[in-house]
C-alpha cells in the first residue's frame, strides 16, 4: 500500500522552489544571483548542480525534487530551447503542475520575449529547427510545453527595463476545457 | 549585475515569498473526476474583464461542490489583491451572530488586519461595501442555503472592486438566479468512483486483488456520490473479506449514518411540511414515474397543484426530471427518505405513514381483513392507498378509486 501524498503536509526535505535554467547561458550570473537571493530570503531552493553529461531521461532524484516543490521557477533565456535537457525538464515540470492543483510555475523571461517562447520564434526557432531533424517525436511535446509556459503569468526583464514592474497574463490563452452547464 | 537586474531579482523574490505564503486552503488528498468542471470554471473566471464575475456551483449533498470550489480557489487566490474562502456558511449562520462573524472574516481575510467589531449585519454590509469596493478580490461563499446569507455577504456586485470573482456553492439552484454561470456537479462515472473508493479503502487507484468484486458492490451502492465513496472506503479500509461482506449486507438494510446525516440536511431544509411529504412520497412510490402522473396523484393528496413543489425539489437536486418527464432520485437519497419513514415505527409497518414493500402491505392489510373497516384509522388507510398507486396491477384497482377514498377526509 502506498501512503497517499497530501497537499497539506509536504514531505520532509521538500523544496519551496525548483529552479530550472540553461546552465551554459547564465549559471554564473543571473541564476546565481537569483539563487542567492532566494536562499537569503529563507526560500528552500533546489538548483540542479550536476553539469556532468547525463542521459536524456530525468533522474528519479530530479523528478522527486520537481514534484515536491511548491513553485517551479523557469528561467527562459536565449539558449534555453537548444538544450534538450531543459526542454525535457520543462515538460516534467508542467506535467507535475497539471497533476497537482496547488503547484505553481513561474516563468522568468530573461532577455527574451515571452512570444518567442510561446511561438518558438527567434533564437528558439533555430534551436527547434535543429531538434526537428533528430527528435521529431519529442518536438511536438516540447513545443506544447513552451506554449503553455509562455502563457503563464511571470516576470519579464524587458518590462522591468521599460519601467513596468510586473508582467501579468492572467490566464493561459487556451484551455482545452469543456463548458459544462 | 546592473540596477534593473537587481531590482528584477528583488521583485521575483517578493513574488515568490508572496506565493509561498499559504493563502490556499487545504483540499482533500484525492480528488477524482473534478477536472473538467474545474477547467470550465477556471476558464470562465480567467476571462479578462473588469466586470465582477459570479459563478454558482450546485448539486446534491456530498457530490463535491466544496472540493471544486477549493481547487479553483487555490488556483486563483494568488492572482488577486485579496481572497477569502467562507466555508460552511449555512452552518455558521445558525450560530448566534453567525452572519456577523462571517462578515468579519471576509473583511479580515481581505484587508489582512483586524477591523472594528461589527455591531450588526446591516452595519457589516455597509462596511464590506465601503472597504472592499476598490479591491480586486476572490471570494468563495460556500454552502449558502438562504437568500439572506447572500445579501449579508455579497449584496450587490458593486461591493467588490473591478475584476473581482465570486464563487457560490449551494444545494439550491434557485439561489443562483443572478449569477453569470451555473455549473451542476454530476455523479462520478463508474471508473472514477472505483478509483476514489480505492484511494480510501486501499490507498491505491485500484482495489486489492481479492477485493475487486466486493469493491464493485460498494461502488454500485454509492451511485457515484463522492461522499459515500469516501465514507465507505475509509470505513472498510483494513478489514478482512468477511467483515466487508457483513458491512455490505448491512448497508442494504440500514443506511450508513454518516452519509445519511449529510444527505438529510437537504431534506430538513425543505421549507414546509408539504414539500417534505412530497419528497417522501416520491422516495417511496414514484421513482421512475412520469411527472404528470405524479403531479396528478399528489394533487389529490395535498389539494393543490404540486408543480412548484416538484420544481423546488429539482432545484435542490433532490429529484431529477429527465427530458421525457420521468422522475428519478439518487438511490442514497431514496434510502434516506425511506429510512425516515422506517424510523416512524421500526417494528410496526402498520404504524408508518407509508408502505412501499409488497409484503409489508399485505401483512398490514391481512391484519385488518376488510379494508373498509379500517377507513377510520387514518394512517393505515393512507398506507393502502399509496400502495395501490404504486402496485396497481397486483391489486387490480384504479387510481381514481383510491383517491376517492382520500376525499373522505379522515
Amino acid at each position: 500500500m502506498t501512503e497517499p501524498e497530501s497537499s497539506g503536509s509536504r514531505p520532509k526535505g521538500a523544496y519551496d522552489v525548483f529552479l530550472s535554467f540553461r546552465g551554459e547561458d547564465n549559471r554564473k550570473t543571473f541564476t546565481d544571483h537569483l539563487y542567492t537571493a532566494f536562499v537569503q530570503a529563507g526560500i528552500h531552493t533546489f538548483r540542479d548542480q550536476n553539469e556532468i553529461p547525463r542521459g536524456e531521461e530525468i533522474s528519479k532524484h530530479l523528478h522527486k525534487a520537481i514534484q515536491e516543490s511548491k513553485i517551479s521557477v523557469v528561467v527562459f533565456s536565449k539558449g534555453y530551447a537548444s538544450s534538450r535537457w531543459c526542454l525535457n525538464e520543462l515538460v516534467e515540470i508542467l506535467e507535475s503542475k497539471n497533476r497537482k492543483t496547488d503547484q505553481i510555475v513561474l516563468p522568468i523571461f530573461y532577455d527574451i520575449d515571452p512570444s518567442e517562447v510561446r511561438k518558438q520564434t527567434g533564437s528558439f526557432a533555430k534551436a527547434f529547427h535543429r531538434h526537428e531533424e533528430a527528435f521529431t517525436e519529442k518536438v511536438k511535446e516540447w513545443s506544447k510545453a513552451l506554449e503553455e509556459a509562455g502563457n503563464l503569468s511571470g516576470w519579464n526583464l524587458n518590462d522591468m527595463e521599460n519601467g513596468y514592474a510586473f508582467s501579468l497574463q492572467d490566464s493561459p490563452a487556451h484551455i482545452d476545457g469543456v463548458i459544462i452547464h | 549585475m546592473d540596477r534593473h537586474e537587481s531590482k528584477f531579482i528583488q521583485e521575483i523574490v517578493k513574488d515568490v515569498l508572496n506565493k509561498l505564503d499559504p493563502k490556499h486552503i487545504n483540499v482533500a488528498t484525492h480528488l477524482v473526476g473534478i477536472d473538467p468542471l474545474v477547467l470550465a470554471i477556471s476558464d470562465f473566471l480567467s476571462t479578462a474583464t473588469d466586470e465582477v464575475c459570479i459563478v454558482g456551483i450546485h448539486g446534491m449533498p456530498g457530490i463535491g461542490k466544496t472540493s471544486i470550489a477549493k481547487v479553483v480557489f487555490n488556483q486563483f487566490c494568488y492572482r488577486f489583491e485579496g481572497s477569502c474562502f467562507l466555508s460552511n456558511i449555512n452552518e455558521t449562520s445558525e450560530q448566534s451572530n453567525g452572519l456577523v462573524l462571517l462578515q468579519e472574516q471576509l473583511l479580515h481575510d481581505i484587508l489582512k488586519q483586524n477591523t472594528v467589531n461589527i455591531s450588526n449585519v446591516v452595519r457589516g454590509m455597509v462596511l464590506i461595501k465601503e472597504r472592499i469596493c476598490h479591491k480586486r478580490v476572490l471570494v468563495v461563499v460556500d454552502d449558502v442555503a438562504h437568500q439572506n446569507q447572500l445579501n449579508a455577504l455579497m449584496g450587490e456586485r458593486s461591493w467588490f472592486g473591478p475584476g473581482s470573482r465570486v464563487i457560490i456553492t449551494t444545494k439550491d439552484e434557485h439561489l443562483l438566479l443572478k449569477v453569470d454561470r451555473t455549473y451542476r456537479v454530476e455523479e462520478l462515472k463508474r471508473d472514477e468512483s472505483l478509483q476514489l473508493f480505492s484511494w480510501h479503502a486501499f490507498g491505491d487507484t485500484k482495489p486489492a486483488k481479492d477485493y475487486v468484486e466486493l469493491s464493485n458492490d460498494v461502488v454500485d451502492y454509492c451511485g457515484g456520490l463522492p461522499l459515500a465513496l469516501e465514507v465507505l472506503g475509509s470505513c472498510l479500509s483494513g478489514k478482512n473479506r468477511a467483515r466487508w461482506k457483513c458491512l455490505i449486507d448491512k448497508l442494504r438494510k440500514i443506511p450508513n449514518r454518516e452519509i445519511q446525516k449529510k444527505l438529510r440536511i437537504s431534506f430538513d431544509s425543505l421549507d414546509d411540511h408539504e414539500l417534505q411529504n412530497t419528497f417522501l412520497d416520491i422516495a417511496c412510490f414514484f421513482i421512475g414515474r412520469n411527472k404528470e402522473y405524479v403531479a396528478k396523484v399528489l394533487e389529490a393528496r395535498c389539494g393543490y397543484n404540486p408543480e412548484d413543489d416538484l420544481g423546488t425539489l429539482s432545484e435542490r437536486s433532490l429529484i431529477k426530471v429527465d427530458a421525457f418527464g420521468k422522475i428519478s432520485m439518487h438511490d442514497l437519497l431514496r434510502d434516506m427518505g425511506r429510512d425516515i419513514i422506517h424510523k416512524e415505527s421500526p417494528g410496526h409497518p402498520g404504524k408508518r405513514s407509508r408502505i412501499w414493500q409488497r409484503e409489508d402491505a399485505w401483512n398490514v392489510l391481512n391484519k385488518h381483513m376488510v379494508i373498509t373497516k379500517c377507513l377510520h384509522k387514518s394512517k393505515i388507510m393512507q398506507v393502502y392507498l399509496y400502495f395501490q398507486t404504486s402496485c396497481i396491477h397486483s391489486l387490480g384497482s384504479s387510481i381514481e378509486f383510491c383517491w376517492c377514498f382520500r376525499e373522505r377526509k379522515w
